[in-house]
């Protein structure tokens, strides 16, 4: 029964509790000294205090209640106390029970039981030490006050009943409720007897100490050894029941006087003091030891409940060391070793005694032994955790394994080791895949290294022979349907060339069928499978008695080799041959896979390196990452140098548009195009055209960014010079289309039409100059040359501007195909050229004409021819008459004919005189006012191409400022002409020396009024002995073809326009020739 | 002087000159043909008949030396009478070196002409029959055998019948015959002639 909470406290335990009350205190009563009402022993003091330490504060109210219900009908109905005595005396015993149980609660921890020394001694020191004599305190004055009696004395008494009371029927109540809602287990049935035994002899013995013998007073002291049996054997129960027996006992016995305490020589109280003495002292004592062997049972008892779970612990741990299949030890703290579970027992057949003795080295591998024992004793001495790997042998089989040893020291609270702990665990297989793996790996290098396909292959079938014992293997690639050899490092050479070339099938040996069937082929015996039927006689030969072959695959599943694994016994494959096969295969696979993507990216890397165009790789900060030989053409920086500079810096980009735009539209599209300008090594200017790609990752996000640029500068270059030719050239050009209609023109041409490009534009090229002109003369020219022909011609057109020469060429344009899409039409305005050719050529056979009418001898010989013909004729003529007319009879019609004729030629001879002459005279009407600086620049162009012929370096000076002079221009010419063809002869064949000639004019004075003078200096001959007058004399030549009228007529020509003529040698070599003439000024002739 | 088949060509560029020259020479009786350029006159296909050429050195186109060059290469040669207005000496001497019958200066006195016509047309008429006569030869020789021919090659040496036959390795009798045979053909009574015969054909023989 719980009764730590309020609501335990119920009415039936109230009631209950107010009847123990009533009952306890009744025996009080009965108990007290008849004289004077003195209780010797007051029960109810004990039972409200207990009570009252049992329950909780909250219900204290209510058992007060009870108790003083109890007491008032106790003291005031039965036994006649004044009502007020009853009810102080009620508030004495509710005070002395309060104080007691409010004090102990509060200095001892709930729940409260007597079991502890520490309660017990409150229990009894606060209780009878303090709570009492309060109480006491208010029942003596009462006492004192209702009947008279000393207080003192009163207070004493009172005060030592209610101790004994407390002491003796506190602990009684207490100890029966002590477990607190624990259900006891039953007794045994000697237990039961034995408190049977107890209570009953504890009572007798009380009794024959009190009542039955004489009184003796160490007599009571005999009563100890049976309350120490309660209290040994029954604790605080026993002890408490015992002490209620033998205080009743003894408490009645004293009152009637009987016992060793009832002795007449003390007051009558005294041997009730004496008794009660006792008690107290005896309570006290068994109490206390109560306590303390209930301490004590309890520390055993925990001490015992602990020793017993740590036993259960170590066996726990001992199964599950035992049972775990690690292999564990402990040794001492000086490294012997002084326990070995069970599986590493079972395993190296070492016993414990074995092992910890100098036996476990026996169970290390020999290469081991040396190097372990020294790390264990380093670790001793250290205190270091301890490890190494270590082989241990197998018992079973003598194999060695590979185990990791590890231990950890465990120390004491001083930090000194007590023990070490280890375990083994057996890497061996681990350590076999790490093998495995490390060959693997090293394949893997020799594929990532570039290796040749060959050293892969051997290295592959040697990692195969390395992990499995007693194979040889082989690697065949698969060509077409071919198997030919890969490698085979341990085969003999004449086998595997025997079989190299194999062709696939379904009985082809375990190699073929295992390509042909693309799965795993085992032949356990060569000699008898079906499979190597073709194969068998190449085999066994060599020894070679079981073959296990698996098909390389490529990543999608194509057969690009076959593994071959070779035994000279016939044997199957293990579990653990497979998993090895397995594995190495799926590595041949990709390393041969690997190989052939390597070929692959060669070739594509050598493509990149043949690539014109430069390919450039950045990263995110434009560092140049990857520069392809087109690079180091295009911009001049070799792969080293430009690899890490940032390339915007090391190129000088110059971008359209801003970097940040253009860094923009890539990120955002991933691509961008354009035309850049970079600057190459050598400091040249180029443009090219860049088109950019943003090279991204897994995620999405940019790494790096992919250039390819080509220099675009010559095309630029030239479509610049060709839009620069169309643009500004001096033509009018225009394109022309099949249509007849014009596709482009240039500004040239606009202005020809006087209109606008867009105008021109589209329409057909009949429309300006009208449809027949087009029909006549363009379209012809337009369609030969969309025949393929390059047309040039030209011609006089009339146009808005008048009169005009234009050369036109035509030329066929093919811009995509063979076919001639259009015609180039370029129209050059040679107007000019031509009048300038005209007149030229009009200058020029006026200048023959008269050259060669005005030359003497030019003209003595067409006369001579001209005149002589007649002449001739008619003399013959007249011959013929006078023969006609000799004859007898003269034909006289033949004669007059003849006469006719001769009459018709002498007129004819009379005409070219008449003309002759005419011609002569011819000069006389023509004089205009001239500028000699043009006459003579007219005919320096006619000489030019004799000069040249001759080499004659000529040197003009002719001023700006010549007057004008008034004279017949086709003489002066004929003037200017003779001089300079007399110099030219002179230099004509002069050798070592400049032929200079030099013409000048400028103003010069004679007499009184302006002229011009013009001179003809050459590098000739010079005179040659000459005399200046005979120079001039009529028919006076040095020129071996002349004829010497030059000079003369010149002369005259001069003299007839008012100047002069003559001429000086030179100081060194030629002589000049000049004539000096009159400017006009202003008159008409 | 009148009545013979031969023909004058004139080429001159002054047709006055070529009438009043075609009238002179029918006072005469002589046949003539004008023209005016040389070109004109090579293009015309002359009658077989003897005949010469009056040339003026000053033509348009081909020359009158130029004409009398090619006229050199052709067969028959022609026989030239040249004319010119002007003359000058290398001009005469290049022309008469080269063939010509006569050089006339303009204006002539008629009988010059005359009678360098009268040259030229004689010369050639000698010509025709020097070529005729060589002909004739040919042809004689022609028809003889083969074997005759040895035996002329080897009689126009002076060798003997007996030695004729040594060196043909034939009979005496049989050169004999041949000999016979080929003085008949070629129609000669004498070695001598004979000789004379093949000089003039060319066939000289190489000198023993």
């Amino acid at each position: 029964m719980r009764w730590d909470s309020v609501a335990a406290v119920g009415w039936p335990v109230t009631a209950a509790y107010a009847l123990a009350y009533f009952a306890s205190a009744e025996l009080g009563w009965a108990l007290s000294v008849s004289i004077g009402n003195y209780a010797t022993i007051w029960p109810p003091s004990g039972l409200s205090v207990a009570a009252l330490l049992l329950t909780p504060p909250r219900a204290w109210p209510r058992l007060l209640a009870a108790g003083v219900l109890a007491n008032f009908v106790s003291d005031y109905a039965l036994h006649g106390l004044p009502a007020w005595v009853s009810l102080s005396f009620c508030a004495a015993n509710v005070l002395e029970g309060t104080v007691a149980a409010a004090l102990v609660r509060r200095l001892v921890p709930q729940p409260f039981t007597l079991e502890r020394l520490v309660s017990t001694i409150a229990f009894v020191g606060v209780g009878g030490g303090i709570a009492v004599p309060c109480g006491a305190l208010v029942g003596a004055l009462t006492v004192t006050i209702a009947f008279g009696k000393g207080f003192g004395e009163s207070w004493l008494t009172w005060w030592i009943a209610d101790l004994v009371g407390l002491l003796v029927f506190g602990p009684l109540l207490l100890a029966f409720r002590n477990a607190i809602g624990v259900r006891e287990a039953p007794a045994s049935r000697r237990r039961i007897v034995e408190a049977a035994l107890f209570a009953v002899s504890t009572a007798i013995a009380t009794a024959v100490v009190f009542d039955l013998l004489p009184p003796y007073r160490g007599g009571p002291i005999a009563l100890y050894p049976f309350l120490l049996w309660g209290v040994v054997r029954f604790g605080m129960r026993g002890a408490s029941a015992g002490l209620v027996l033998v205080s009743l006992i003894t408490v009645a016995s004293t009152l009637a006087d009987r016992g060793p305490f009832a002795v007449a020589d003390l007051p009558p109280l005294g041997d009730m003091r004496l008794a009660q003495f006792f008690l107290c002292i005896t309570a006290l004592s068994f109490l206390s030891l109560a306590a303390v062997i209930h301490e004590r049972d309890r520390a055993a008892r925990e001490l015992g409940d602990l020793y017993h779970t740590v036993r259960q612990s170590e066996r726990r741990l001992r199964d599950v060391v035992e049972t775990m299949p690690t292999f564990a030890w402990t040794a001492r703290s000086d490294g012997v070793i002084d326990f070995v579970s069970r599986h590493l027992r079972t395993y190296s057949g070492l016993s414990e005694e074995d092992a910890s003795g100098a036996g476990w080295p026996a169970a290390v591998h020999p290469a081991d032994i040396g190097r372990h024992e020294a790390r264990w004793r380093a670790s001793l001495a250290s205190g270091d955790p301890f490890e190494d790997e270590v082989r241990y042998r197998r018992d079973a089989d003598g194999a060695y394994r590979w185990f990791l040893a590890r231990a950890v020291p465990l120390r004491d609270e001083r930090g000194a080791i007590v023990r070490w702990y280890g375990v083994s665990t057996d890497i061996d297989d681990r350590r076999r895949a790490e093998a495995l793996l490390a060959g693997e790996k090293r394949v893997l290098e020799m594929v990532a290294r570039g290796e040749s396909l060959a050293q892969v292959l051997d290295g592959l079938c040697r990692l195969v022979e390395d992990h499995a014992d007693d194979v040889l293997a082989s690697i065949l690639l698969l060509d077409g349907d071919r198997l030919r050899h890969g490698a085979a490092p341990s085969l003999p050479r004449a086998y595997t060339e025997a079989i190299d070339g194999a062709v696939i099938g379904p009985r082809a040996g375990s190699f073929g069928t295992a390509a042909y069937r693309r799965e795993p082929v085992i032949v356990s015996d060569i000699a008898t499978d079906p499979l190597w039927a073709d194969y068998r006689e190449t085999a066994l030969p060599h020894a070679l008695r079981a073959c296990w072959s698996t098909p390389i695959l490529s990543s999608d599943g194509a057969v690009i080799a076959t593994f071959a694994m070779y035994y000279r016994e016939p044997r199957s494959p293990s579990a653990r041959d497979q998993s090895i096969i397995e594995q190495i295969t799926h590595l041949a696979g990709v390393a041969l896979q690997r190989a052939r993507t390597e070929e692959e990216l060669k070739k594509q890397a050598a493509l990149l390196g043949l690539a014109p165009d430069a390919i450039i790789v950045r990263d995110l900060e434009s560092r140049i990452t990857f520069w392809n030989p087109g690079a180091v053409t295009t911009y001049g920086w070799a792969a080293e140098d430009a690899i890490g500079r940032v390339s915007h810096d090391l190129l000088q980009t110059r971008f359209p548009v801003s970097l940040a735009a253009a860094d923009a539209a890539l990120q955002e599209t991933g691509q961008w195009e354009g035309e850049l300008r970079h600057v190459t090594r050598q400091g040249t200017a180029i443009v090219v055209n860049t088109r950019m790609s943003l090279l991204r990752d897994a995620r999405g996000a940019g790494t790096a960014i992919l250039e390819i640029n080509r220099d675009i500068s010559e095309r630029m270059r030239a479509e610049h010079l060709t839009r620069q030719v169309f643009d500004r050239g001096p033509d009018a050009i225009c394109v022309v289309g099949r249509d007849y209609r014009y596709q482009r023109v240039n500004p040239v041409y606009e202005r020809m039409q006087q209109m606008p490009a867009e105008k021109i534009v589209g329409r057909h090229v009949a429309e300006p100059p009208g449809s027949a002109i087009f029909e006549q003369s363009a379209k012809p020219h337009l369609d030969r040359c969309f025949a393929g022909e390059h047309v040039r011609h030209g011609e006089w057109f009339t146009t808005a501007a008048g009169r005009q020469y234009f050369s036109v060429s035509l030329s066929p344009l093919h811009p995509e195909s063979d076919r001639v899409e259009a015609a180039l039409v370029i129209i050059r305005d040679l107007t000019d050229h031509m009048l300038a050719v005209e007149s030229l050529q009009t200058t020029q056979a006026e200048l023959a004409r008269a050259s060669r009418v005005i030359t003497l001898g030019e003209l003595t010989a067409s006369i001579a021819h001209e005149v002589t013909q007649p002449l001739a004729a008619i003399v013959t003529n007249g011959d013929a008459c006078l023969r006609l007319l000799a004859t007898d009879l003269p034909n006289l019609s033949e004669t007059r004919k003849a006469v006719a004729s001769i009459i018709r030629d002498a007129r004819r001879a009379v005409a070219v005189v008449a003309r002759v002459r005419a011609l002569l005279k011819k000069s006389d009407v023509d004089r205009t006012p001239l500028d000699l600086g043009q006459v003579i620049r007219d005919v320096l162009a006619l000489v030019q191409s004799e000069m040249a012929r001759h080499r004659i370096v000529l040197r003009t000076s002719l001023a700006d400022d010549l007057p004008p002079v008034l004279g017949d221009r086709i003489q002066l010419q004929q003037v200017v002409l003779n001089l300079l063809t007399n110099a030219i002869e002179a230099m004509r064949d002069v050798a070592g020396r400049r032929r200079g000639l030099l013409i000048s004019a400028r103003r010069d004075d004679i007499g009184p009024d302006a002229g011009v003078l013009v001179a003809v200096e050459d590098a000739g001959v010079g005179f040659e002995g000459a005399s200046v007058d005979q120079l001039f004399e009529t028919l006076y030549t040095t020129k071996p073809d002349g004829l010497g009228m030059g000079l003369s007529i010149s002369q005259s020509i001069i003299r007839s326009h008012g100047g002069r003529l003559w001429g000086t040698p030179n100081a060194g070599h030629g002589a000049t020739f000049q004539f000096v003439l009159p400017a006009w000024i202003g008159q008409t002739p | 002087m009148s009545g013979d088949d031969s023909i004058v060509f004139i080429v001159d560029d002054d047709p006055s000159m070529c009438e009043a020259l075609t009238r002179l020479l029918g006072t005469v009786g002589r046949r003539a043909q004008a023209f005016n350029t040389a070109q004109e006159f090579l293009s015309t296909k002359r009658p077989d008949t003897p005949s010469c050429l009056v040339l003026d050195v000053r033509l348009p186109g081909l020359s009158g030396l130029d004409l009398q060059r090619e006229l050199a290469k052709a067969d028959p040669p022609i026989q030239i009478v040249f004319m010119t207005a002007h003359g000058d000496i290398p001009m005469t001497v290049q022309a008469m070196k080269a063939g010509a019958v006569e050089f006339l200066t303009k204006p002539f006195r008629d009988q010059q002409l005359l009678d360098a016509v009268q040259q030229a047309i004689d010369r050639d008429r000698i010509a025709r029959r020097h070529r005729a006569e060589l002909a004739e030869l040919r042809q004689r020789h022609e028809s003889l055998t083969p074997r005759e021919r040895e035996v002329m090659t080897l009689v126009v040496t002076g060798l003997l019948n007996k030695q004729i036959a040594a060196e043909l390795r034939t009979s005496e009798a049989t050169v004999k015959a041949h000999r016979a045979q080929l003085m008949h053909k070629m129609k000669a009574v004498s070695v001598a002639q004979l000789v004379r015969i093949t000089e003039r054909l060319g066939f000289l023989p190489p000198g023993r």
